[in-house]
């Protein structure tokens, strides 16, 4: 069942006098007890698309167009004072520094009574309630960790809270943004193992924003590769790294390190870099640095096609690709 | 080329005394790359900070190129620094931001007095060149660059001083995926073309396995485990390079699903207060008794060498 659907999202910042297009016609479904991988490089709109899902975007930013639905009901037509309540209650949130998300001068246990409070839940309800959360994100004595300030947990410890906090109203959606990037490797895999569990658990439907393709195979069932505001392709996680339709996907997933090569030569590169939201080329935006471009490329931005198991906005199918090695850049 | 042994480093603290490199001893040949990997506290970038004397050794024995560097002052301190050199994760926080590309890596070059007057514009030209900069970044800032500019113009203040060996400290895991692709690249030419040697430290071991010739593994300020590339990344012994193995995600969903992804408690211990016996022991799936009261050694192997009393 769909819990979560983003609707031909359009997203632009102002920018010294000018809107900058930062999402730019983005629609991604996420199912409950789902997860689903947003990935892309600095600038792919990804953040932005979490943001406008949440309601939380910066100051000059705004929607101008596109639906974002949670259980049928279009969170972009709501007024700001329903779309406060829904945050928390609804969509929830989960940072990369969790200190972003807490409050250094409160205990732990004040700031998730505080949410919890915004929401109607006060006195011993809201003790209970809080003490559970600690208890379901797997922290050792709740009731400590209840009264601890956040400077004296650990950054494992600090993002399990963030994450108790999160879940602590029960919402629908999670939007995860990058929240195991600043971890330690041993510590980002119990943080992975908890919020996979907590997803079958609550039936959750979750956003995973990251840039690491390891990550996204490890938790994601389900894929979505944005690049210069828009999802460049979409597929299952399976089906997207055993065979990328889009030429972007299938540069990125090259250019990294296989656990099993043998021979160790130059990564496969990309080259050049994404275009500048200002001066978007008039054609598919990947189209200056792909390998496999065609004359209409230039001129006509694709419009996602329905294309081996996966949507992808690309012109040119994979069988026209000819032999991997010679589409990359020879690498310096 | 580099000769670290049983390297001390320890920090006074409010805490108590931080043993941020306790005892660690590695040989790096000419030519060679040396990957050092482990997680936060670990002691790997305490100890690129020791190899090129940002800080000095408590303990231990440490040279470069035959100078030592612990006693290393005057005139061969500058002829240590002319042979070592650290890249920097974040070339932003090592750059002057007021200062254009150009006028940093001259201000090497002169207080080296490797180039004055007018040969300083053709060698920052060349330098650029060599890390696959057009000439024109001479002109601009650091934040009127990319990330991945910026940290090839680290690699090029690095380069100034024509050194023998980099430490590289962690040098992509700021840059996006298809950036550290270029940077990895360009790295892996350079110390071709150069004959450099590197001491490569990251917490990726995907990158470790790509670029290095050997592999240390360090926990709380110890060598766990140590060996060539494909033997501690594909092969490991000690139950905590295993457990790093199992926690990195790999880009691969078929190879991830048939994963075990045991997941390994608690967190990295308090270096003022390290466990007894084996560091690793309230953490390790198999410890035993004389694991929390006798330490292991680092013991040779075969080619490789491990410390840890169970395998």
């Amino acid at each position: 069942m769909t819990v979560l659907r983003i609707e031909d999202l359009h997203t632009v910042v102002r920018s010294r006098g000018r809107d900058l297009p930062v999402v730019r016609g983005v629609s991604l479904d996420v199912d409950a007890g789902e997860i689903v991988g947003l990935v892309g490089e600095s600038g792919s709109g990804k953040s932005f698309t979490a943001l406008s899902v949440l309601g939380l975007l910066p100051e000059g930013a705004r929607v101008t167009s596109g639906r974002i639905l949670v259980d049928g009901e279009d969170l972009v037509a709501l007024r700001e004072r329903d779309r406060r309540t829904r945050r928390g209650s609804t969509v929830a949130m989960i940072y990369q520094d969790p200190m972003t998300a807490l409050n250094p001068l409160m205990t732990v246990g004040a700031q998730i009574a505080e949410g919890l409070r915004a929401h109607g839940i006060r006195g011993p309800e809201a003790k209970r309630r809080t003490l559970a959360a600690i208890e379901e994100v797997g922290l050792p004595k709740p009731d400590r960790i209840a009264r601890s300030y956040p400077h004296r947990l650990s950054g494992g410890q600090r993002q399990r809270v963030v994450i108790a906090s999160a879940l602590a109203l029960r919402p629908r959606v999670l939007i995860a943004d990058e929240p195991t990037t600043a971890l330690d490797v041993t510590i980002q895999q119990q943080i992975l193992a908890l919020v996979d569990e907590l997803r079958t658990e609550h039936d959750l439907a979750v956003l995973w924003i990251t840039h690491d393709l390891g990550v996204v195979a490890r938790i994601a069932a389900r894929v979505a590769v944005m690049y210069a505001g828009r999802v460049a392709e979409q597929a299952g996680t399976r089906e997207l790294f055993a065979a990328p339709q889009h030429p972007y996907s299938a540069a990125l997933l090259a250019s990294i390190p296989s656990p099993t090569d043998t021979e160790r030569g130059p990564l496969p590169q990309i080259g050049g870099a994404p275009p500048d939201l200002a001066a978007l080329p008039a054609g598919c935006p990947f189209e200056p640095r792909c390998a496999y471009r065609e004359d209409r490329c230039a001129t006509g931005e694709p419009e996602p096609v329905h294309r081996g198991g996966s949507d992808t906005a690309c012109f040119v199918p994979r069988e026209r690709w000819g032999v991997r090695g010679d589409a990359m850049e020879e690498p310096a | 080329m580099i000769e670290v042994t049983d390297l001390v480093r320890h920090y006074r603290t409010g805490d108590g005394v931080v043993r941020a490199v306790d005892g660690v001893t590695f040989s790096v040949a000419e030519g060679e790359t040396l990957g050092l990997v482990g997680e936060s506290g670990c002691g790997k970038s305490t100890t690129a900070k020791l190899l090129v004397a940002l800080e000095r050794a408590d303990g231990g024995a440490l040279s470069v190129g035959g100078i030592d560097v612990r006693t290393a002052r005057g005139p061969h301190l500058r002829q240590l620094r002319r042979t070592i050199q650290l890249v920097f994760q974040d070339p932003y926080a090592s750059l002057n931001p007021r200062r254009r590309i150009a006028a940093t890596l001259a201000e090497v070059l002169t207080v080296h007095r490797l180039a004055r007057g007018g040969t300083v514009a053709g060698r920052v030209a060349d330098l650029l060149d060599m890390v696959g900069l057009p000439g024109s970044v001479a002109d601009r800032y650091p934040h009127q660059l990319s990330g991945g500019q910026r940290q090839r113009v680290g690699i090029a203040r690095a380069l100034a001083v024509e050194p023998r060996v980099l430490v590289l400290d962690e040098p992509v895991s700021a840059l996006d995926v298809s950036v550290r692709a270029e940077v990895m690249n360009l790295l892996a030419s350079l110390r071709a073309s150069l004959g450099l040697t590197y001491v490569f430290i990251s917490h990726d071991l995907g990158m470790v396995r790509h670029l290095c010739d050997r592999i240390a593994v360090m926990y709380l300020g110890k060598i766990v485990e140590t060996g060539g590339w494909r033997d501690v990344s594909d092969e490991p012994l000690h139950p905590y390079t295993r457990s790093l193995h199992d926690a990195v995600p790999v880009a691969d969903p078929a190879v991830e699903s048939g994963r075990a992804h045991r997941t390994l408690r608690g967190e990295v211990p308090d270096p003022a207060a390290p466990p007894s016996g084996c560091r690793f022991h309230p953490r390790c799936p198999i410890a035993e008794d004389a694991c929390r009261t006798d330490e292991p050694v680092l013991t040779v192997r075969g080619d490789r060498a491990v410390a840890c009393h169970l395998v």
